[in-house]
């Protein structure tokens, strides 16, 4: 059953004279319990797209179209009140900076609490901490944290805090906004490992957005390549990775150097800039840098194609199964 | 009388001795030489505190060699690029630049280090004023140095290279400010100034983890065709592992200032030795789901520099951990006698 359902969502950040379309009638499901890692290069809208559904982002900045149904209601037009009740006890989001998400000045405990207290006003003093101290230890913190500040504690605790923090109110979907990126590989990878036990536990719905496929490839089900704030594909890891179709998730897999037996595994650079989403196009937006474009692919939009249930790309050209050594 | 031809002739010995060290020197490509080389920083208001950046690095470098230094935040692979180009003075050590020591070489003419030892940042937008054209960014550098003798072939030059690292129309390059370039291009305008100079070496920190993955590939191909072109020694400094493997003959672990590791790029990544080698590169994933990554587990975080453990530094996190790794320091030791150098007293049996 599907937890989140996106609608031809459109975000666009409003300039004096221009329009930035940076999330682009994006339609996508999301299941209940899977975990999704949304990846793309800077610029793709794969941090809007979070965003914009949270109705974050500033109103009179930006432009959020469509719709996202949690559970059948709609975010995007649902009121003000409604909204506060599902954001972070239902839908929560970890960001990447977690140093600056504390208060330097409070301890870790008062800081927490007051979050508790808002959602949970008739807490008791007691009850408010042993809850506290149930949460630092499902991301296997000590509660002496508890009386720490911010700066007392290292960069990867700080982080799990942000995660503990997160989970205060048991959210049915977790997104993890490159969450782990700021951090060293070995602290990542016990994380990432701590976020997938609690995940089991929690019956959590996961979403990571990352620029690092490595991740998505070894700790989600599913992918979403996104690119110039499209949907370019979406599926199980095991094929989009692995026999992608659309010329663009070829491109980016083959942008990264892997550990291949030999060592000699060539790295390719896609030629070309992205497009300037200030400028109205038309057709596909990966067009210009493609090997495959053709006329249609610069006139007309593509639209959905399906492999099956669970897989489908946004393109005119498609490879045909090949492997990702296909030769660009 | 006697006297004076005496000394004249031992004169002329010393000469012809130093003549013969110099031209042994010459022969040999060493182009850089780092010895027992020391960082070490004090806190503004906890004068007592240490923090030992660098705490005793040896390595050499061969002429148009490249040495990739890998190692997670805080390790002090950074403070190494400073050093190594001298924008900061090491504590203790000796860095021989060409056999010259550094602080000679600063001392005698800092414009003369600058024509041997560049750098490449990693963040291309902050790296150029934004109001100086390409062109003027460029041709400024010959100029300061004295080469091309009218700004007329001073311009040729710099649109040859710009032609020659595919930055076209380079006419159009050279007139364009810096805001008008992506990344990608920023970065390789970045490179190229660094090489115009033709120096014996530079320290690339990072010089792609800012950029997109989709144009890495190309700044990594670029300045590894133009380092091999003017025999330019590269010492890349780089937390991603699979990247630096793609770029350098030789690869040296950092973990708290020390060097654990160091060997061929296939031999540190394919056979690595130390136990914390051994973990960093468990841990670095693919981008191809049938190869799962198999992370081996550490305990805890790496401690902060200001409070580096007794004995081995990885001690504290090391699953084959004795008494001894505790209280006894390790060199770097050639086990197998291949050049594969490890800090680590147990890095035969643990194989």
């Amino acid at each position: 059953m599907s937890i989140l359902e996106i609608k031809d969502l459109s975000v666009s950040y409003l300039g004096d004279d221009y329009k930035v379309r940076a999330v682009d009638h994006v339609s996508l499901n999301i299941e209940e319990g899977e975990s999704l890692g949304i990846v793309g290069e800077s610029g793709s809208g794969k941090s809007t797209l979070m965003l914009g559904i949270l109705r974050l982002l500033n109103e009179r900045t930006s432009k959020t179209e469509g719709e996202a149904l949690f559970r059948g209601n709609d975010l995007i037009s649902m009121n003000k009140k409604e909204l506060a009740k599902v954001r972070w006890s239902e839908i929560s989001v970890v960001f990447q900076k977690a140093m600056n998400v504390f208060s330097p000045v409070h301890t870790i405990e008062t800081f927490l609490s007051d979050i508790y207290k808002v959602h949970r006003p008739n807490a008791k003093r007691q009850e408010i901490r042993k809850e506290l101290t149930d949460l630092l230890a499902m991301v296997n913190l000590p509660k002496q944290v508890l009386r720490m500040y911010p700066h007392e504690l290292s960069g990867g605790m700080l982080q799990r805090t942000s995660i503990a923090m997160s989970l205060m109110f048991r959210p049915k979907i977790l997104v993890l906004d490159e969450a782990t990126t700021a951090l060293d590989v070995i602290t990542q990878n016990q994380i990432l490992s701590e976020i997938l036990e609690i995940e089991e536990k929690l019956h959590l719905t996961r979403v990571l957005i990352t620029h690092d496929m490595s991740v998505v490839a070894n700790f989600c089900k599913k992918i979403a390549v996104f690119y110039a704030g499209r949907l370019m594909e979406v599926g199980y890891v095991e094929d989009v990775l692995v026999h992608p179709r659309h010329p663009y998730t070829r491109d980016l897999v083959k942008s990264y150097p892997t550990f291949s037996e030999d060592g000699t595994g060539t790295v390719i650079s896609i030629p070309g800039t992205m497009i300037d989403l200030k400028k109205a196009y038309t057709g596909c937006p990966y067009a210009n840098r493609c090997d495959r474009a053709t006329e249609q692919c610069r006139t007309d939009r593509p639209m959905e194609d399906q492999m099956d249930e669970h897989w489908s790309y946004y393109c005119h050209n498609p490879l045909q199964g090949g492997e990702t050594d296909e030769s660009r | 009388m006697k006297a004076d031809k005496m000394q004249s002739f031992a004169q002329d010995m010393a000469a012809e001795q130093i003549e013969k060290a110099q031209e042994i020197r010459k022969s040999d490509k060493t182009i850089l030489q780092v010895t027992s080389l020391k960082k070490h920083y004090r806190q503004k208001n906890k004068r007592n505190v240490l923090v030992r950046s660098l705490d005793g690095v040896n390595f050499e470098l061969k002429k148009g060699e490249c040495l990739g230094i890998i190692g997670e935040s805080g390790c002090g692979k950074s403070t190494l690029g400073r050093v190594l180009i001298g924008l900061e003075e090491a504590t203790a050590g000796e860095i021989l630049i060409d056999w010259e020591d550094i602080n000679d070489l600063k001392k005698k003419n800092r414009k003369e280090l600058r024509r041997k030892a560049q750098m490449v940042f990693q963040n291309p937008f902050d790296t150029f004023d934004n109001r100086i054209r390409i062109g003027d960014i460029l041709t400024s550098t010959l100029k300061l140095h004295d080469i091309g003798k009218t700004s007329k072939t001073r311009k040729q030059i710099v649109l040859d290279s710009l032609k020659q690292v595919g930055l076209l129309p380079e006419e159009d390059f050279f007139k364009r400010y810096p805001n008008e370039l992506s990344g990608g291009q920023l970065q390789r305008i970045s490179i190229l100034r660094s090489m115009l100079l033709k120096p014996e070496f530079i320290v690339a920190d990072e010089p792609v983890s800012m950029l997109d993955v989709s144009v890495r590939a190309e700044v990594i191909h670029m300045l590894r065709r133009m380092a091999e072109q003017e025999n330019t020694a590269v010492v890349f400094i780089s937390h991603d592992i699979a990247t630096t493997r793609y770029i350098a003959d030789r690869i040296a672990v950092m973990y708290l200032g020390k060097i654990m590791e160091m060997g061929t790029a296939n031999e540190v990544i394919t056979s690595p030795m130390h136990p914390y080698t051994k973990a960093l590169i468990s841990n670095c994933g693919d981008a191809d789901p049938r190869h799962k990554m198999e992370p081996l587990k550490v305990k805890g975080e790496p401690p902060s520099p200001m409070n580096i453990p007794e004995g081995c530094s990885f001690s504290d996190r090391c699953p084959y951990a004795t008494d001894r790794c505790r209280s006894e320091e390790q060199t770097l030791h050639d086990f197998k006698e291949d050049g594969h150098l490890v800090r680590c007293r147990f890095a035969l049996q643990h194989n």
